[in-house]
């Protein structure tokens, strides 16, 4: 399945409005392996992910039709 | 009280004179008096906040001056808290001030948060935000947090007691990202408005939670973008897995520096005072890393400067041939440096300056 990703801060710089393909019922872990992938410099970013704007956790599901964002932490201040 | 001067807040519905006795009887502690520090300040005093914290160890820097719009270029080299102080004082003669002119570590965080309502991160650095988010934890002290990056601004409103304990940073991101993911404003740039615009929105989150308003951004985080006025708000759920330290023992003795990636093993760190034992060993190259237009307060004496932006290409100068110890102005580049130098030549012993030239500063306060 094609979900369709929210992106911010420096993760938006990287990935711009790419979608990614995940399996149905694949989790957030297999989401960030996917990115990863197919976007190296995310390889080593720590980033939020949230699944229909509720942060979620590494075993969380992604289905079909989801809304992904993808946060990472700003420092400046 | 002088209800003429807040006559028009008294006037608006959701603050009344009962909402402006709980302003006048409020203690916020504002950790950062930067480009977020600068509006939340500003804001809070004029409101009428009854007493306000000002935290900052950092003196002011001509590149400061575009957004941290409390200082003039008469304040330059001079510690923030203090500038800041100096004109909050007479902007609000109601408000009582207390100036730390220091930066905030986990041994003297819980003693300063322990004496305030609402604590305010305006910080610019991880491992700051985590010492902040674990006090008000152990405190139990509200966290009202906002950070910016490029275009885009993130506010939350952490562990405000509700009907039970509400998210905290370490929900949203429970460890630290690795040093150099994140840029700082230095490498990636900021327009003033930016923390203008979302110092404002923090500023009004704590005079909501003040006056006891609905909506408070708890449980959540504000994302908004300065480019296109588009906001998004991600719900927070608390996360039992997250492990913090605890209790009073467990939070002083957490390596918070370890903890954010601020140290790394290739690279000894010293402190600034051992900088004069180290200038009597020969065959110790000292080598300033900071940009040229950081030198304008004059060059460190018997330092070799080698700005960060061309590092790599100029390293060859150095020729060091046992010890090389690097500084700059907060402790960060200079361990990058070092880590590099000592990556091409691993013969060299390589130390970084602890905090860099801030520790001089910090030793003159303690």
């Amino acid at each position: 399945m094609k979900i369709t990703i929210q992106a911010f801060g420096k993760i938006e710089e990287i990935i711009g409005d790419s979608d990614c393909t995940l399996n149905s019922g694949d989790t957030v872990k297999a989401l960030y392996n996917q990115l990863a992938i197919q976007f190296p410099a995310l390889a080593n970013m720590m980033y939020a992910v949230a699944i229909n704007n509720k942060i979620a956790n590494p075993s969380s599901e992604i289905k079909e039709g989801d809304s992904i964002a993808l946060l990472p932490p700003f420092s400046g201040g | 009280m002088n209800f003429d001067k807040y006559q028009r807040q008294i006037a608006h519905k959701k603050i009344g004179v009962n909402g402006q006795i709980k302003l006048k009887e409020a203690s916020v502690l504002v950790v950062g008096a930067g480009g977020l520090g600068c509006p939340v300040l500003t804001y809070l005093t004029a409101a009428g906040v009854g007493k306000i914290g000002i935290v900052d160890g950092d003196d002011v820097e001509l590149s400061n001056l575009p957004r941290q719009v409390l200082y003039s270029e008469q304040d330059i080299d001079k510690n923030k808290a203090k500038c800041a102080l100096r004109y909050l004082k007479e902007l609000n003669g109601d408000v009582k001030f207390q100036c730390f002119p220091m930066h905030l570590d986990n041994e003297f965080a819980l003693e300063i948060v322990i004496d305030y309502d609402i604590v305010i991160d305006c910080t610019d650095d991880f491992a700051t935000r985590y010492i902040l988010n674990d006090a008000c934890c152990i405190m139990g002290r509200p966290l009202v947090y906002a950070a910016i990056s490029g275009d885009e601004g993130q506010v939350a409103v952490f562990n405000i007691l509700a009907k039970e304990l509400t998210a905290t940073y370490r929900d949203l991101f429970p460890v630290p990202p690795q040093n150099d993911e994140v840029p700082t404003c230095e490498q990636s740039g900021v327009v003033g408005v930016l923390p203008g615009i979302i110092g404002l929105i923090q500023a009004n989150e704590v005079i909501k939670i003040i006056t006891e308003q609905k909506d408070v951004l708890m449980n959540q985080v504000l994302i908004f973008n300065l480019s296109n006025y588009q906001s998004h708000i991600l719900e927070i759920p608390r996360n039992m897995d997250v492990k913090r330290p605890n209790t009073f023992e467990e939070f002083k003795s957490f390596n918070y520096a370890k903890f954010c990636n601020r140290e790394d093993d290739a690279v000894e760190e010293i402190d600034f005072f051992n900088l004069e034992e180290m200038k009597k060993e020969s065959n110790v190259v000292f080598v300033d890393v900071r940009e040229e237009s950081e030198l304008a307060s004059g060059k460190l004496e018997g330092f070799l400067v080698v700005p960060m932006s061309r590092f790599e290409s100029e390293m060859k100068f150095i020729r060091a041939t046992t010890k090389a110890v690097f500084i700059c102005k907060s402790g960060s580049r200079s361990r990058k440096a070092a880590k590099i130098y000592k990556e091409k030549y691993s013969n060299v012993v390589v130390y970084s300056i602890r905090n860099g030239l801030e520790e001089k500063q910090k030793q003159m306060y303690h």
